[in-house]
């Protein structure tokens, strides 16, 4: 028999790396843009002086935080801030939840549009409108509330509001939060099957019995699993702690960390990666947590049938207050921060509303902005680092899923956590370690630090987890004999990804593309660590106005950024749609 | 092309440990053979055509297709650099795209000219009888249609081996009858060399030209189906083509012109012998239900007579499915549809002596 076999030893791993190279090397990379900054960041908090000229190995970083009563005030704060905000976000999200999706509320379709919007405005502009709205002395609600009282003959020299105060921040951190975990209970809401709820009837339960003993603990996994992940996003929040909180010299990890690192004299990074590392490591006992949580809710959910309609409660004359609520919600999420935004935004310098400061609105501002020179340098890096962002983490997502759903790589489940792990960093951290990565050799002779390029990296790290996590359950639902089939046709892996798997799971590429788009436009956390001359985008922008006091200059960006926000948060509405489709 | 498998092994690992889902496999299909696996699910069977295919890594063992080693412990071709074709049991056809796109795509993945491309993607089209669906969307088609594209798709790039994974086993009966023909006809005026992988007997049985029975991972019996059906080398592959009735026994000894007597319990069968059996041993005989005649009255020659009892007559149109009850065991008959035995009646079973299936009991 004639045979063309080449004995060669390595033929095996050649033949499997070759039609699989850019699954592999976009592996990686992925390994390589996660493993390096944090390792460096490690390193960092051992080390004394700057990263870039460490003075030796020391645990004197570890030894000064120890002693360091801020960091234990801190440390109190940010869990005092996320336990109580969790707790509201909470309780506002799943009350929504059960109003829009399972009872006859008013205008019900109307609403579940409304509450994307709040994800369209910015931490930083959801607390500066709010700053503007409840400042002790010139906010305009506590003028308002301050006339109320005067006519019942109690006087208020200020407030009696006062933003700038813990209170102020739990009020934030509750609000910013609802949007995403009503994201994450609405479906398990939608997808209870009624029969669970008519099999408690039949067996003889009264209504009430049968929503707590049977409704709420099948929701129950869905519930906590939010619940913890939004203490994670509380715990990771700094733009409202930023512009809220340390004008009012109250400090959270996050802006400890933006102090330590970018403000105060001189600046400190060996105790600003002890803080790092710490607040990381936090994190991590956290996501294990809402690790196990998930892994109880997908049981949970396998129960849960398929394509039916919920059954709608009647709430008959709670009708009508249920509705007002949810306006109420919606003027104090977008309405009113996002109306005084505009109103600052037209006049030459901030005023209370007034009839005299009516006088003064015009467009000036918009006009100044606009015809600023480095203005089409600033939305040019704006709009390239969303797309590059955007992109880059979507596809890197793909392929890395695709090797770990599909292949039989050994390393596979390793894989799975370090793209999870991100997560657990927030994102000042994760700016944190690529700076100090990128300033200190040997990475810094790449030159990448103080280009648009470190932040698309950043942007990478810090969504790549959840990105992975879409690909992920959509490429699971890609029945393998489609992919087999075009291997059969003579396709390589790497072209069969790209015209098979890809155009498959489309919809839920897209709503992740727009998904990373606008967290990319909103996200100020790791522009301001990383910013510098050459990549300044949109948010550090913005927030050098409102940092160097010009009010107007601010809200006039602060309204053009929420205006493109907004139609690409309800784009993705429709994504979201067609992907719950696809999962049914 | 012909096609050569030897030594072939693998394992999975499961939770539960290690399964073999082939052992030690060895077969070889001739150039325009059309090559069935046949077994029940978990036989094997589909397995082994995915290690064909490269779609699994065989542990051991080595394949050949057309002479080229394509896998080996040493060489391993993925499956898009094998001169194969194949046909998925749930057609798998990309519902992203138009027939036309489904079709030409091995041609792209070959490069081949767009206009030499439309004429083949057509060409193949035409084949499979689908030639003005070509600009329809994917999804919009029936089982039957898409089973139609996943063919011309399989045959576009004109492969040297064909691999049929259960095409039909989705197909409603009617159209899987149709088109177990139309397949055989159109693979034999290709000359196209054909592995086809069912559990269904019947498809074996009226599409190949050879039929391997596969069971726990090894063949059991290599044939054509005629010898497949009439001359089973083992219990397993006689019970699970066809219908048949066992009765245990032991050979006894001496036998003349290779006619021998079998004692059982339900009397001393003259039966046809093969060389392989051993005289004085245990053995199984194998009779099936249209082998026997049955009759009211006691037949005149008295060779493999047997009295028994109508239990239960079932009415199947084309024949009656007759269960006699012989002493303590139930006996499977065929009668024709026109046939007035009723339940209860006392009749006499007979059937030849080289209607006897003589098998080892020892599998």
């Amino acid at each position: 028999m004639r045979t063309i076999a080449l004995p060669r030893p390595n033929f095996q791993v050649l033949s499997r790396i070759k039609g699989n190279f850019i699954p592999y090397a976009l592996t990686g990379f992925l390994l390589f843009l996660v493993i390096i900054p944090l390792g460096r960041l490690l390193l960092s908090s051992f080390q004394a002086g700057h990263p870039a000229m460490p003075e030796g190995w020391t645990l004197q970083n570890y030894l000064t935080a120890y002693s360091m009563p801020l960091f234990y005030q801190a440390l109190g704060t940010t869990m005092v801030i996320s336990a109580i905000g969790t707790l509201l976000t909470l309780g506002i999200a799943v009350m929504f939840a059960w109003l829009i999706e399972r009872t006859d509320m008013p205008l019900r379709n109307l609403a579940w549009s409304l509450i994307l919007i709040p994800m369209a405005i910015p931490g930083v502009l959801f607390a500066l409108g709010w700053a503007l709205l409840l400042s002790p002395k010139t906010g305009v609600l506590n003028i308002m509330l301050r006339s109320g009282f005067d006519a019942f003959g109690i006087q208020f020299t200020q407030g009696p509001l006062n933003i700038y105060s813990i209170g102020g921040l739990i009020f934030l951190d509750g609000l910013r939060g609802v949007t995403t975990v009503f994201l994450m209970v609405v479906g398990a809401f939608r997808m209870m099957d009624p029969t669970m709820e008519e099999a408690a009837r039949v067996a003889k339960a009264n209504g009430r019995r049968a929503f707590f003993q049977v409704t709420l603990p099948s929701l129950m996994p869905a519930i906590l699993s939010a619940a913890i992940y939004s203490f994670i996003s509380s715990m990771e929040s700094f733009e409202g702690p930023l512009a809220i909180g340390l004008p009012g010299g109250i400090f959270v990890l996050s802006t400890l960390i933006y102090f330590t690192t970018r403000l105060q004299a001189p600046l400190d990074y060996g105790l600003g990666a002890v803080f790092g590392v710490i607040y990381m490591v936090m994190m991590l006992v956290l996501l294990a947590g809402y690790r196990r949580m998930v892994r109880h809710s997908e049981r949970y959910s396998t129960i849960t049938g398929k394509g039916f309609r919920p059954r709608v409660v009647s709430i008959g004359k709670w009708r009508y207050p249920a509705l007002g609520m949810f306006v109420i919600y919606f003027l104090v999420t977008v309405g009113a921060p996002f109306l005084v935004l505009l109103w600052a935004s037209f006049l030459p310098s901030y005023r209370v509303p007034s009839e005299e400061a009516l006088s003064l609105v015009s467009l000036s501002n918009y006009v100044q902005i606009l015809s600023m020179p480095k203005i089409g340098s600033i939305v040019w890096n704006t709009l390239l680092l969303m797309v590059l962002s955007a992109t880059a983490t979507m596809l890197i997502a793909f392929f890395v899923s695709w090797v770990i759903v599909r292949t039989a790589l050994s390393g596979r489940g390793v894989l799975d956590a370090v793209t999870f792990f991100p997560h657990a960093v927030p994102g000042i951290v994760i700016a944190l370690a690529l700076m100090m990565a990128y300033l200190s050799p040997p990475l810094k002779y790449l030159s990448i630090y103080g280009t648009i390029w470190i932040l698309a990296m950043g942007f990478i790290v810090s969504y790549i987890a959840f990105a992975t996590r879409l690909m992920n359950s959509s490429i699971i639902q890609v029945q393998k004999e489609l992919e087999q089939a075009a291997y059969v046709c003579g396709a390589t892996p790497t072209r069969t990804l790209l015209a098979i798997t890809l155009p498959l799971i489309f919809p839920a590429f897209a709503a992740g593309w727009i998904w990373v788009a606008v967290h990319v436009l909103r996200g100020f956390s790791i522009p301001l660590m990383l910013s510098s001359r050459n990549n300044q985008v949109f948010a550090v922008f913005l927030w050098e106005f409102w940092d160097r006091g010009m009010v107007s200059m601010a809200s006039a960006l602060g309204v053009m950024l929420i205006v493109v926000l907004i139609p690409l948060t309800l784009i993705m509405r429709r994504f979201i749609v067609s992907v719950s489709a696809q999962e049914r | 092309m012909k096609v050569t498998v030897s030594g072939l092994a693998k394992t999975f690992r499961t939770m539960d440990g290690r399964v073999d889902a082939i052992h030690d496999l060895n077969f070889e299909v001739q150039p325009g053979q059309f090559y069935t696996l046949l077994g029940p699910s978990g036989c094997g069977k589909s397995t082994t055509l995915r290690c064909l295919a490269g779609l699994e890594r065989p542990d051991a063992g080595e394949i050949t297709i057309g002479g080229q080693v394509v896998s080996s412990a040493n060489v391993f071709l993925p499956p898009n650099e094998r001169p194969i074709g194949m046909v998925f049991q749930s057609y798998a056809i990309w519902p992203h795209m138009t027939v036309f796109n489904n079709v030409a795509f091995p041609l792209k993945q070959q490069k081949v000219p767009k206009a030499e491309r439309e004429r083949l993607v057509m060409e193949a089209l035409s084949l499979v009888q689908m030639a003005d669906l070509a600009p329809r969307p994917a999804p919009n088609l029936s089982g039957g249609q898409q089973q139609r594209v996943a063919l011309a798709r399989a045959l576009v790039s004109k492969p040297q081996v064909l691999l049929l994974d259960e095409p039909l086993s989705n197909l409603d009966a009617k159209l899987r009858e149709e088109l177990r023909f139309e397949i055989k006809e159109l693979l034999r005026r290709l000359g196209i060399t054909a592995l086809y992988v069912t559990h269904d007997q019947a498809e074996a049985l009226t599409m190949s030209d050879r039929v391997a029975v596969m069971f726990g991972g090894q063949i059991l019996q290599e044939a054509s189906p005629r010898e497949l059906y009439l001359k089973p080398k083992a219990k397993f592959v006689a019970q699970f083509i066809g219908q048949v009735n066992f009765f245990e026994g032991k050979v006894l000894p001496g036998s003349t012109n290779g006619l021998g007597v079998v004692q059982t319990a339900q009397g001393d069968f003259q039966c046809a012998l093969p060389g392989t059996i051993q005289t004085g041993g245990a053995a199984l005989v194998a009779v099936r239900p249209e082998s026997i005649v049955v009759s009211a009255e006691q037949p005149l020659n008295g060779a493999n007579v047997l009295r028994g009892q109508v239990e239960k007559s079932v009415f199947l149109g084309d024949f009656i499915d007759c269960q006699i009850r012989v002493g303590g065991q139930q006996i499977h008959t065929k009668l024709a549809p026109t046939s007035d035995l009723s339940d209860g009646d006392k009749v006499f079973l007979q059937f030849a002596a080289h209607a006897c299936i003589v098998l080892p009991v020892s599998d």
